[in-house]
C-alpha cells in the first residue's frame, strides 16, 4: 500500500557535477516508511536496486537507452526522451536540465540525481577490457546476554562489465546458515550470469540468472518499485527489460537463458527458466499425495522447517514478450507457461486461500499499451491467468503546468488471478484480490518549496490474512520540502494508513472488523555547512488508532569526509520510545556498499552506529561499521552489537 | 485588510472543529463534485451552494440544473435548480433543491447575495429555508437558517475562501459546518484547490481537487476527499452558452455517486 512515498528528496546537489554517489537516501527513507506502514512490504528489492545504482551510477551522457534504462524507475518514454536529448544536444550538465525535459519533472529528476553520473561519456564501459568489481562483506551479530551465538552474514559479489560481455557472481550466507548445505560445502545462495550485448538483431543474450519486467508488471516485474509508493513521481513501470539478476533475494528470479531479438522496445524477448524455490511441501497421509501448501519467502534457512522448505519446488517457465510501436504509442504482448514440479492445493489453509492457485500448470497472457506526448501519458495492461481470472491496471501521468505533475491509476486484480512474479501498484502483498484507485500531485508551490500529496483507496473483495470478510482501506500522504539554499534542506511528511482487520479475541462465526489506523509524522533537517560535513536530524512520531499507542524517535546523523586523507566517517545516534512493536519506527541508516540497514526501533532504547570508509586508491575501498542497540527490558537492558566489514576492489 | 483575512482564514482552518456539522443539504454542481467539493475558493455558477461570497465576481445572468445520484440509488437522488443575477451593488442568487422519495423528502431553498468590501475581498450571505416531509407518524418539519461566506484574492493566482453554514446550532439544533479553502491557478488552464471542512459529529475532512482545461472547450477534473475517503473524477464541456459537467465520486465501501449539471448563460455582460 501505499504508500509511499516520497517525494523524495534527495540529497545534495552540490556533488552532482562529478559524481552522484552522495548519500542518496530519499528512496531508502521512503522504503523505510513503507516498512513502518506495512508488514507485507518487501523493501529488499528496492534497497538492493538502489544500492547497485549508487555503486555504479548511470552514465546518462552516453545517450544509450540501455544504459539510461538502468534507472529502473524511469518510464520508457522518459528513457527515450533523455537519450534523444543527449544525442541531439550533447551532454547534460545539470540535473535541473533534466527536470525541464518533456515527461520529466523536478521530482523525477531529484529522484534520479544520486544515481546518475554527468561525466562526459568517452566510450566503452570502462576502457577496452572493461572493469571488474569484487565486493566481500561480512557482518556479525556479536554474543549478548540473551544469546551466546555469533550470527554471521557473508556475501561475495563479483561483477565484470565489458564492451560486449559481462558476467557476475553472487554468493551469500544469511545469519545462522551454515557455510554449506545438505552436506555440500559452499554458500547457501549462489547466483551467476553471463551476458552478451551486440548491435545486431540478436541484441542481448543472458545465460544464468536474470530478471524480467514487461508492461505494467501484471505478469512479470522483478522491480519492487511499483509495490507501494504512493507519492511516486509516476505510477508507470519502467522500461521493458530482461537484465542480469544481481540481488540476494533467493526466490524471485529466473534461472536459464533469455535473449532479445531486435530491441527491448521493438522486438521479441524469449526466455526459459528452471529454478528451485522454497515451498512448504505437505504429504497427505490419507492418499499419500504430495502437494504445495504455500511458497516460503525470505530465503533464511536457519531452522529445520526452513531447511525442509529450501529449494523443494522446481518452477519451470517458458515465455516471450513481443513489443512494437512508435514514439507516441507503444505496446506489447506477454505470454508464458509455467510448470511446477509439485502441484499446489488451494483451500488447505482456510477460507482465505480458496482462490489461491491450484494445480501445477499455469498459463499467463498480458497485453500492455502506453501512449502519450510530453504533457499526457496513458498506460495500461490487462492480463489473464489460466486457470484463474483477469487483472487490469491503467492510469495517466499528466503535466498540466510546468510546476505541477499529476498521476492517477486504477487497478482491479481478481481474487483468482494467479501470477508469481508480478509487481504492480497495490496495497497488499500480491497482485490479486484487490481493486482501488490511487493518485498523487506534485507542486512547486513557490521558489524552493515543493509539495506533494497522494491518496489511495482500495477494496479487498475476498478474505485475506487477518480479515475474515471483504474489507476496505485507504492511505493518505503529504510531503513538503523546502530547500532555501544548497546545503540546507527541510522536509516534513505525514502518512496515514487505515484498513479493516478482524477484532482480535474469541470470536464465534465471522469475526467483526475494526479499522486500524496508523499515522506517522516525520521531520528532517539536512544541513551541510561545507562539502565535508553533513548533519541530518530526524524526528519521528507515530500513533495508532488515534493515540491508543504512540512512538517517538529522535535521530542524529553526522557524515564527515576529509580533504587530506581518503577517509569518510558516518555517525548515528538515535533515541526512541514506543509503546509496542506495532508503533515501531524506522530510520534508514548508512551501511555497506550494496547493503542496507533499516532497524526497527521499538520499546525504550537507543542505537549508536559508527562507520568508517577508507579508500586509499580509487580501486580499493574498505568499510567497517560497528553498531550498538540498547533496549530496556524489564529491570535491565538488552544490548545487541553488530560488526560489519567490507572490502571492494575494482580492476 | 487582506492580511487580516488570511489570518482569519488560517484561524478558522485550525479551529473549525470547535463548531461544525453535517450540512443539511446536498451540495450541487457536477464540476465541484469532480473536484471532490474542494470548492470554497473556486468561483463558478454553483457558488450558491459552496461560498456565496464568490458570487460578487460574477458578471453574467446564468441558470443551472443539477442532478445527483448518491451511491447510484434512486431513493438517494437529489435535484437542484439555481439562478444567479448579477447586479449593482450586489448580485442575487436563488437556489432550490429536492432530495428523497415518496416516503421522505426534503426541500431546500435559499436566497443569497454578495458584496465586494474592498479590492479582492468580498462577503456573502444567504437565507435558507428547509422543509422536511415524512409519511405516517412522522410530522413535517420546517427550519430557517442562514449561511455566510468570505472570499479574499491574495494574488491574481491565489484565492482564499471561508464558509459557514448554520452557525446557530444552539438555537435551532440543525447541524452546522465550517469550511476553509484555497485555490491556486498557476496557469490559465489549471486550477488546484484545497479545502478543510468540519461538520457536526463528523471528522475533519481534507479535500483537494484539480481542474485542467485540456482543450478550449473541454475540462478534466479530479480530486480526493479524506472523509469519507473518496476519489472524484469529472469532465466539463462548453458549447456556446451552455456548459455541461459530469462528476463521479468513488468510495471503496459505498460505491459511486454520480452527478451531472448544466449551466446556461442567459445574458452575458
Amino acid at each position: 500500500m501505499r504508500a509511499a512515498l516520497v517525494i523524495t528528496v534527495i540529497f545534495l546537489l552540490q556533488h552532482l557535477g562529478t559524481s552522484a554517489q552522495s548519500e542518496a537516501v530519499g528512496e531508502a527513507e521512503a522504503a523505510a516508511e513503507i516498512l513502518a506502514l506495512s508488514d507485507e512490504y518487501n523493501a529488499e528489492g528496492i534497497f538492493e536496486n538502489l544500492a547497485e545504482l549508487r555503486e555504479r551510477p548511470v552514465l546518462i551522457n552516453s545517450g544509450d537507452e540501455e544504459e539510461i534504462a538502468r534507472l529502473f524507475f524511469l518510464t520508457e518514454f522518459q528513457v527515450k526522451v533523455l537519450a534523444d536529448y543527449v544525442t541531439r544536444n550533447g551532454p547534460v550538465v545539470s540535473v535541473y536540465e533534466i527536470a525541464l525535459l518533456p515527461g520529466f519533472d523536478r521530482s523525477t529528476a531529484m529522484l534520479a540525481a544520486p544515481y546518475l553520473s554527468l561525466d562526459v561519456f568517452t566510450g566503452g564501459p570502462a576502457g577496452r577490457g572493461g572493469s571488474t568489481t569484487v565486493i566481500v562483506t561480512s557482518s556479525a551479530r556479536l554474543p549478548s546476554v540473551d544469546s551466546d551465538e555469533t550470527a554471521v552474514r557473508s556475501s561475495l559479489r563479483l561483477r565484470h562489465k565489458g564492451a560486449a560481455f559481462s558476467y557476475g557472481l553472487t554468493a551469500e550466507n544469511d545469519p545462522g546458515e551454515p557455510f554449506g548445505f545438505r552436506g555440500t560445502p559452499g554458500a547457501d545462495f549462489v547466483s551467476g550470469h553471463i551476458m552478451y550485448e551486440g548491435q545486431g538483431s540478436l541484441s542481448r543474450i543472458i545465460a544464468g540468472d536474470y530478471s524480467l519486467r514487461f508492461g505494467e508488471g501484471l505478469v512479470f516485474s522483478s522491480s519492487g518499485w511499483q509495490g507501494s509508493r504512493l507519492v511516486s513521481p509516476t505510477f508507470m513501470t519502467g522500461r521493458t527489460v530482461i537484465s542480469p539478476y544481481t540481488s540476494t533475494e533467493e526466490n524471485n528470479f529466473f534461472r536459464g537463458a533469455g535473449c532479445v531479438l531486435g530491441t527491448m522496445t521493438k522486438g521479441l524477448i524469449v526466455f526459459v527458466s528452471s529454478n528451485a524455490i522454497d515451498a512448504r511441501v505437505i504429504a497427505d497421509p490419507g492418499d499419500s499425495s504430495v502437494y504445495i501448501s504455500n511458497l516460503v519467502k525470505g530465503g533464511l534457512h536457519d531452522t529445520e522447517s526452513a531447511k525442509s522448505a529450501h529449494n523443494s519446488l522446481t518452477e519451470n517457465i517458458a515465455g516471450l514478450h513481443i513489443s512494437a510501436g512508435k514514439d507516441m504509442v507503444r505496446g506489447g504482448i506477454t505470454a508464458s507457461f509455467t510448470h511446477f514440479s509439485l502441484p499446489f492445493s488451494a483451500g488447505v489453509c482456510g477460507a482465505e486461500t480458496v482462490y489461491d492457485f491450484s494445480g501445477n500448470e499455469l498459463l499467463n497472457l498480458g497485453i500492455d499499451l502506453k501512449a502519450g506526448t510530453g504533457k499526457i501519458h496513458l498506460f495500461s495492461e490487462a492480463a489473464w491467468s489460466f486457470p484463474g481470472s483477469g487483472a487490469f491496471t491503467g492510469g495517466i501521468r499528466a503535466t498540466p503546468a510546468a510546476r505541477v505533475t499529476l498521476n492517477l491509476t486504477g487497478r482491479h486484480y481478481a481474487p483468482d488471478y494467479h501470477t508469481f512474479h508480478a509487481n504492480s501498484y497495490r496495497s497488499g502483498s500480491s497482485v490479486s484480490n484487490e481493486s482501488g484507485v490511487a493518485g498523487n500531485i506534485h507542486v512547486e508551490a513557490a521558489r524552493h518549496l515543493f509539495l506533494s500529496a497522494g491518496a489511495d483507496i482500495y477494496r479487498i473483495p475476498w478474505l485475506r490474512y487477518r480479515s475474515s470478510a471483504p474489507s476496505t482501506g485507504s492511505s493518505v500522504e503529504f510531503r513538503s520540502e523546502y530547500t532555501p539554499r544548497d546545503g540546507l534542506n527541510l522536509r516534513l511528511s505525514y502518512v496515514a494508513n487505515d484498513r479493516e482487520y478482524d477484532v482480535q479475541g474469541d470470536n464465534t462465526g465471522v469475526a467483526p472488523s475494526q479499522r486500524d489506523k496508523r499515522e506517522q509524522l516525520t521531520a528532517m533537517l539536512v544541513f551541510s555547512p561545507s562539502e565535508t560535513v553533513r548533519s541530518t536530524t530526524r524526528a519521528g512520531y507515530c500513533r495508532l488508532n488515534g493515540g491508543a499507542e504512540r512512538g517517538y524517535m529522535l535521530c542524529q546523523d553526522l557524515a564527515l569526509s576529509f580533504s587530506t586523507v581518503p577517509v569518510r566517517v558516518w555517525f548515528r545516534y538515535a533515541l526512541y520510545s514506543t509503546d509496542s512493536y506495532a508503533s515501531r519506527l524506522y530510520a534508514w541508516e548508512n551501511d555497506m556498499l550494496y547493503g542496507f540497514s533499516v532497524p526497527a526501533l521499538y520499546g525504550e532504547g537507543s542505537r549508536t552506529a559508527l562507520m568508517v570508509s577508507w579508500k586509499p586508491f580509487s580501486s580499493l575501498e574498505l568499510r567497517v561499521k560497528y553498531a550498538v542497540s540498547m533496549r530496556q527490558e524489564g529491570q535491565g537492558n538488552e544490548i545487541s552489537r553488530d560488526v560489519r566489514v567490507q572490502g571492494k576492489i575494482v580492476f | 485588510m487582506l492580511q487580516r483575512c488570511a489570518v482569519l482564514w488560517l484561524f478558522s482552518l485550525f479551529t473549525g472543529y470547535l463548531h461544525a456539522g453535517e450540512p443539511f443539504f446536498v451540495p450541487h454542481g457536477a464540476g465541484q463534485a469532480g473536484m471532490a467539493f474542494a470548492s470554497t475558493a473556486s468561483s463558478g455558477h454553483w457558488n450558491s451552494f459552496h461560498n456565496q461570497a464568490l458570487m460578487a465576481g460574477y458578471r453574467d445572468v446564468t441558470t443551472g440544473l443539477s442532478f445527483e445520484s448518491r451511491f447510484m440509488m434512486a431513493e438517494m437522488s437529489s435535484k437542484a435548480i439555481s439562478i444567479v443575477i448579477p447586479g449593482s451593488p450586489a448580485p442575487l442568487g436563488i437556489i432550490a433543491t429536492h432530495f428523497g422519495n415518496g416516503q421522505y423528502s426534503s426541500i431546500f431553498a435559499g436566497v443569497g447575495s454578495a458584496l465586494t468590501v474592498s479590492e479582492g475581498l468580498s462577503i456573502g450571505l444567504q437565507a435558507d429555508f428547509i422543509a422536511e416531509t415524512g409519511i405516517g407518524d412522522y410530522r413535517n418539519v420546517y427550519h430557517a437558517t442562514f449561511e455566510a461566506g468570505l472570499a479574499a484574492r491574495i494574488s491574481p493566482a491565489l484565492m482564499l475562501g471561508l464558509h459557514l453554514f448554520n452557525p446557530l446550532t444552539a438555537v435551532n439544533s440543525l447541524p452546522s459546518s465550517i469550511r476553509a479553502g484555497v485555490s491556486w491557478s498557476p496557469s490559465p488552464e489549471l486550477m488546484i484547490a484545497c479545502d478543510a471542512s468540519k461538520m457536526t459529529d463528523e471528522p475533519l475532512s481534507l479535500n483537494g481537487g484539480v481542474s485542467w482545461q485540456i482543450l478550449r472547450k473541454l475540462v478534466f477534473r479530479t480530486g480526493y476527499m479524506s472523509s469519507p475517503s473518496s476519489f472524484a473524477f469529472g469532465a466539463g464541456y462548453t458549447s456556446g452558452p451552455v456548459q455541461s459537467d459530469i462528476g463521479f465520486m468513488i468510495n471503496s465501501l459505498t460505491g459511486v455517486t454520480s452527478s451531472v449539471s448544466f449551466t446556461w448563460i442567459i445574458k452575458k455582460r
